[in-house]
């Protein structure tokens, strides 16, 4: 569950990237945010992963709540979050297996359950064979199905990917789009924030637009007048 | 935190420290470099303070004493001087003892002697050695205050200069470790912001993965203790062996100022366990300040 309740972001230089921004979001739905360049919609990512706090407004994400949270929760509560970015954001000196197993090592889990969960994902993702690989020896599309399998490997209940397909060729999209959907059939909410409409088109999915801080549409709510629309 | 994150955090510190191969060796250079030159300065202040402390023990105060002095009068003298604790001997000397030193009694010179004896012109004295200088003025007008001391002769001049002289290296020594110090702190914690800069986007991932801010930097911290560790092994290999080579070199040296410095050198095996400690602990506490206090500085994590 997220829920973003009149949020304003006025960044340090005075950027005022969020504008009075709410939204919500059930438990294993699968949503889209769109919108143009520098609407805000990493800016509502950060949000989420508690990178950035809001100015202004409320945020509550798996019963935290974001403006209050300790400090010293923030990592446990990240926990719960798997996230996938447009760049990777592999460890190059890592290979596949222990870039996956890092996820789980930050936490208390055993030895022997890293032994277990890592592989199971790494057949989930179709990257068994690649385990002993650096990331500079696999794909483009295969580096980002380990970033997926990382973000998937601790079980959250909430997957984020901030243009996860921005980086590789089109049909590679659509696989990861599938991977996402999958995971998403199996109750885990997905929100991923994509340029690609061909993506958006081809998913089923309930789609946020984002415009100059604002949400321009959402495709759940039917009441368009509200957005200035007869 | 679990042991086994331990083990892997201690083996992701030592990944670090190697995979940082530049990097660890700069701060292993600087540290050593440091630890080198304060180990030199600290072993330059011993030697300093030893020579200028057998020089020290050259200096003889004489107290003459009057030839009528009554048997009360020396006890007193003499219980006074058992109770300063900043005199290494004293020594009552005889008016007869003091004929035949300066005699220098051979065979040839025994009837000068004989014949000196009953008009003995020389004086009782005490003789006293000090092993510290420092109150030696006062403690001069004290010996003049007693009954029965006719004169003291003591080198005040010479002690003066010697405490200041031991003075001046004690602070000096001091300063020059403290800089040094200072400049070894300035200096990694300089090359640790270089390596957390390098390792930003890894600390970005740990965060955003859930790591906790103990685990992100435990490797840092293991990384300097291990940097820290490892330049105190080697300064100290190092001075131990440079300094021996050294001794060695003035051993076969043939002059006199360089044989008297020789004849009062501290031998390195006096103080190994002191220098090693010494290095362990400035090493330890400059890498792990440099990297937890710094690191939390530059991460804010
Ligand atoms: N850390 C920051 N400090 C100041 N301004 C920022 C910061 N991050 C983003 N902004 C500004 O906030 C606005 C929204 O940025 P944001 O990154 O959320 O856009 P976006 O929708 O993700 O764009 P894109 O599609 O290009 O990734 C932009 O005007 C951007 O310049
Ligand atoms: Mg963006």
């Amino acid at each position: 569950m997220i829920k973003f309740s009149h949020v304003t972001k006025i960044y340090k230089n005075n950027t005022r990237a969020l504008n009075d921004v709410t939204f919500s979001i059930d438990h294993g739905e699968f949503v889209f945010i769109v919108g143009s360049s520098g609407a805000g919609k990493s800016t509502i990512i950060k949000h989420i992963l508690r990178e950035e706090t809001a100015t202004n407004g409320s945020i509550f994400v798996n019963s935290y709540n974001l403006n209050k949270i300790r400090r010293r929760h923030i990592p446990k509560y990240r926990r719960s979050l798997g996230v996938v970015f447009q760049d990777f954001r592999l460890i190059p000196d890592m290979n596949v297996y222990d870039n996956i197993a890092f996820a789980l090592r930050v936490t208390n889990i055993k030895n022997s359950d890293i032994k277990r969960r890592v592989p199971y994902i790494l057949n989930l993702v179709g990257l068994t064979s690649k385990a002993r690989c650096f990331p500079s020896q696999i794909s483009g599309g295969e580096q980002q199905r380990v970033a997926l399998a990382r973000a998937l490997v601790n079980n959250p209940s909430i997957i984020i990917a901030d243009e996860p397909t921005g980086n590789i060729d089109p049909e590679l999209s659509f696989e990861i789009m599938d991977l996402l959907k999958e995971i998403n059939k199996c109750g885990t909410t997905v929100l991923v924030v994509t340029h690609e409409h061909d993506l958006v088109k081809k998913i089923k999915g309930r789609v946020i637009n984002i415009e100059n801080g604002q949400i321009f549409s959402d495709s759940k709510d039917q009441d368009w007048s509200k957005y200035g629309y007869e | 935190m679990a042991m086994n994150s331990i083990g892997y955090l201690i083996r992701q510190g030592i990944r670090n420290t190697i995979n940082n191969g530049v990097m660890s060796l700069a701060s292993v250079g600087v540290l050593f470099s440091c630890l080198l030159l304060i180990g030199s300065s600290v072993l330059v202040s011993l030697n300093l303070n030893n020579i200028i402390s057998d020089i020290e023990h050259q200096n003889e105060i004489v107290v003459f004493l009057n030839d009528d002095i009554s048997e009360e009068q020396t006890d007193n003298i003499s219980e006074f001087l058992s109770n300063k604790d900043f005199i290494d001997v004293f020594e009552f000397i005889t008016k007869d003892e003091a004929l035949e030193k300066h005699i220098n009694i051979t065979g040839n010179n025994k009837s000068l002697f004989e014949s000196l004896k009953d008009d003995n012109p020389l004086p009782d004295t005490y003789n006293i050695v000090l092993s510290d200088l420092s109150e030696i003025e006062d403690f001069i007008e004290e010996l003049e205050n007693f009954d029965g001391v006719e004169k003291v002769n003591a080198p005040v001049e010479v002690a003066n200069m010697i405490v200041s002289i031991k003075h001046t290296i004690g602070i000096a020594g001091i300063v020059v470790v403290f800089v040094l110090l200072l400049v070894s702190l300035v200096i990694i914690s300089n090359t640790i912001k270089l390596t957390i800069y390098n390792r930003k986007k890894e600390i970005n991932i740990m965060k955003f993965v859930g790591a906790s801010d103990i685990f992100i930097k435990l490797p840092f911290v293991v990384e300097g203790i291990f940097i820290g560790l490892m330049s105190a092994v080697l300064s100290y290999l190092v001075l131990w062996q440079g300094y021996n080579y050294l001794i060695l070199k003035m051993s076969e040296v043939d002059l006199q100022w360089v044989s008297n410095i020789y004849n009062n050198i501290i031998l390195f095996k006096d103080y190994n366990l002191y220098i090693l400690a010494g290095f362990s602990v400035v090493g330890l506490f400059i890498g792990l300040l440099g990297s937890s206090f710094f690191v939390r500085k530059y991460l804010k994590v």
